[in-house]
């Protein structure tokens, strides 16, 4: 019973960087009503760019630095991947768009995964630790971990500005619950699918970036982040940015006391477990609403 | 017209001359000629090129198989030849990616064979692959090597195209006994993760360690391979209160498992022991830093060895041409095909039974060993040549690996343990 502290701690860190995760992923699907299959692969070359950045570049006193960075080199590179690969899916004469997304972005992860390996290796890379151990309360914590937790919120709370508190953010809302109307109403819906798909992924860039010390960086380090980030939008409500952060902190939480107190051996599966259960109890998820058809 | 005449008769010359200079002695060759080389002897090297398999590994594998090829057809002349009555063949290798995964293996191993026509397969790391590529490898009559894996049952279980090159779990079992018995260690906590190689040593090591030290205390956690957070069930060890930890991860984890059990304050106090040679790779030092000061870890060659004169040979061509010296993974590849070579050159056969017969019959000179053989042994030694396993201490921060501090085993002890 001493460590339900640490246990507490840990888990609602590793819920602030679930959060980026699912965040991102509910955002793209808010208005382009697709799942972006390959997010864990942009997880990793966040933190892949973040190693590149202050290993070769900045230097680790500047760390963070090197996370907006990596957020703006990965959303450059969403902006042109949803205009090249993306885009044409919300053409006229597009069909089945639900399939052409998931073979879409499932291929481009497995070629993301793959020219990451050729060019950078598959070898496992650690950045230096952004910060030394702290106690806080007699209870020891990373670092790093600290530092990136204390960043997701940072990033959380930007993104919660953009999307409340400007004319953009309230573009991508009205999209987000009608798209036709937004468009009537004179908002350019194709430009907006590009900065969506460019800002979520940029959020998961930002955890990996983030992360990138705490977790190590290879090419498969954004395989078990994008579970995670799926089961986080089922419980939160698909759809909902506020579902997936409350979720993202109780899934953290659910997996550090499953952890602890019934085994480690299975902490994958107490997700699971957690979001079997919501199916059966709400099966639109804590904030999500129940789909009425006429 | 005279220079015509000249110039057509000095070609004429030249063509006799050429002819001459190609025939046997001077004299004409009876009936139709046999080639002088033919055509290339493949051997497979089926290994983690990707993740989740520990790809790091496998590259050094690959560089060893190559430099194995290179020496076979530079040194050794090539395979056949006219001992065998038969043209000489160069040897080639050729690669494929397991991924670590039993499937991948499978089909791996199946394509080098019917595809590309593979006379035997090295390079196997992990321990699961290669228990599923084993009943196939004996299926499909193609000796497979295991360079670097380690689950007794790899050889316990007696295939016939099987042949073990690796320390196998027991020997790593009795030798990490032996040292904790040695140095007083009285609560010991494994860490192992959820695969063949974890499951496998941290049973074997259980057994062993109640055999040689039945009053040391010991108890294991498994974590699934995939997790990252290992927080938890570090805070269930360090609850425990042990005075060793052995760390069973392999790749990613094994790295995790240090920088998270620094993190809730069981390093620096708690010494740890890794189960294999992964703090002998360049990237150790960057990734872990101060962190790796005063890790154990088992190991199966130490630069100091004495080498034989292909292991020589390796080593200096593998520092000119990769400008670092060789860790243990290039040697081991490097003598699985030098091994397979000679036993084609003994069978002078590229079929698989009559290479697995030549190899449980022959001797062969490996990166280590000047005489060794895979015979049918009893138990878990059937097809095995046994290695010698090291145990090292890191004492210092960036430390090159041939000043690690061995520990174990006594009779090669450079120093004692730094707690």
């Amino acid at each position: 019973m001493g460590q339900l502290p640490q246990v507490v701690v840990a888990g609602l860190m590793m819920g602030a960087l679930y959060a980026l995760m699912a965040v991102g992923i509910t955002f793209i699907y808010s208005l382009m009503k697709m799942i972006n299959w390959g997010m864990g692969e942009f997880y990793m070359l966040g933190s892949y760019a973040q190693l590149v950045l202050i290993t070769l570049l900045l230097g680790p006193s500047l760390w963070f630095l090197g996370v907006p960075l990596a957020m703006v080199g990965v959303f450059l590179l969403g902006l042109a991947i949803q205009k090249g690969l993306l885009a044409p899916m919300f053409g006229p004469e597009a069909e089945r768009r639900d399939e052409y997304a998931t073979i879409v972005t499932i291929a481009l992860s497995v070629l993301i995964q793959n020219l990451v390996t050729i060019l950078a290796g598959p070898y496992q890379w650690s950045p230096p630790e952004y910060l030394p151990l702290v106690t806080i309360g007699g209870i020891s914590v990373n670092g790093s971990r600290l530092a990136a937790a204390a960043g997701a919120l940072v990033i959380l709370g930007a993104f919660y500005f953009l999307v409340r508190r400007t004319w953009l953010g309230l573009a991508f809302l009205g999209a987000a619950q009608n798209r036709v109307g937004a468009e009537v109403a004179g908002v350019d819906v194709r430009r907006l699918d590009g900065l969506a798909f460019g800002i979520g992924v940029a959020l998961a860039a930002a955890a990996g970036a983030l992360l990138a010390p705490v977790f190590l960086v290879y090419p498969t380090n954004g395989a078990v982040s994008t579970i995670k980030g799926f089961e986080i939008i089922v419980i939160g409500g698909l759809g909902s940015l506020t579902g997936s952060v409350v979720a993202a902190f109780l899934l953290g939480l659910v997996e550090s006391f499953g952890s602890v107190f019934i085994s480690p051996a299975y902490q994958d599966l107490y997700g699971f477990v957690f979001l079997i259960a919501m199916l059966f109890l709400r099966p639109q998820g804590l904030f999500g609403e129940r789909e009425r058809r006429v | 017209m005279g220079s015509v005449l000249r110039r057509t008769g000095l070609i004429g010359l030249l063509v006799v001359l050429v002819f001459a200079a190609c025939a046997p002695g001077g004299a004409p060759a009876p009936g139709p000629q046999a080639p002088t080389e033919g055509p290339p002897v493949k051997i497979g090297v089926l290994t983690p090129l990707s993740p989740p398999g520990d790809a790091a590994a496998g590259q050094l594998i690959v560089r060893g198989a190559t430099l194995g090829a290179e020496y076979v057809n530079s040194v050794l002349g090539g395979v056949l030849g006219p001992k065998c009555n038969a043209p000489t063949s160069k040897v080639e290798v050729l690669t494929a990616d397991d991924a670590g995964t039993p499937e991948k293996g499978v089909a791996g191993f199946r394509k080098l064979v019917a595809e590309d026509k593979v006379v035997a397969v090295v390079g196997q790391f992990h321990s699961s692959v290669t228990l599923a590529l084993a009943p196939v490898a004996d299926q499909l009559q193609v000796p497979l090597f295991s360079t670097q894996s380690s689950d007794t049952k790899i050889t316990a279980n007696h295939y016939a195209f099987v042949f073990q090159t690796h320390t196998i779990t027991a020997d790593r079992a009795a030798a990490v006994a032996q040292f904790i018995k040695e140095y007083g260690f009285k609560k010991v906590a494994i860490v192992a993760e959820n695969t063949d190689y974890g499951a496998g040593n941290t049973d074997a090591f259980k057994a062993e360690l109640g055999r040689v030290a039945p009053t040391v205390e010991v108890r294991g956690w498994v974590f699934d391979r995939q997790t990252a957070d290992l927080t938890p069930l570090l805070l269930q060890v360090k609850d425990f209160g042990p005075d060793l930890i052995y760390n069973l991860g392999v790749g990613a984890p094994a790295y995790l498992i240090v920088k998270q059990a620094n993190d809730v304050g069981l390093l620096p106090q708690t010494p740890m022991v890794i189960s294999y040679d992964v703090p002998i790779r360049p990237e150790f030092w960057q990734n872990l830093g101060p962190m790796g000061k005063g890790i154990i870890f088992v190991a199966y060659y130490h630069p100091k060895q004495p080498l034989t004169d292909a292991g020589k040979w390796m080593q200096q061509q593998y520092e000119a041409k990769y400008r670092e010296p060789a860790l243990y993974s290039s040697f081991a590849a490097f003598g699985n095909v030098i091994i397979v070579a000679q036993a084609i050159n003994q069978a002078c056969s590229t079929k698989g039974p009559d290479i697995a017969k030549a190899l449980e019959t022959g001797r062969f000179k490996s990166w280590n060993l000047d005489s060794a053989g895979f015979p049918k042994a009893e138990g878990a030694d059937w097809h095995r040549v046994k290695q010698p396993l090291l145990l090292l201490q890191y004492t210092a921060v960036n430390q090159p690996f041939d000043q690690a501090t061995i520990l174990f085993p006594p009779e090669m002890k450079t120093g004692t343990l730094q707690r």
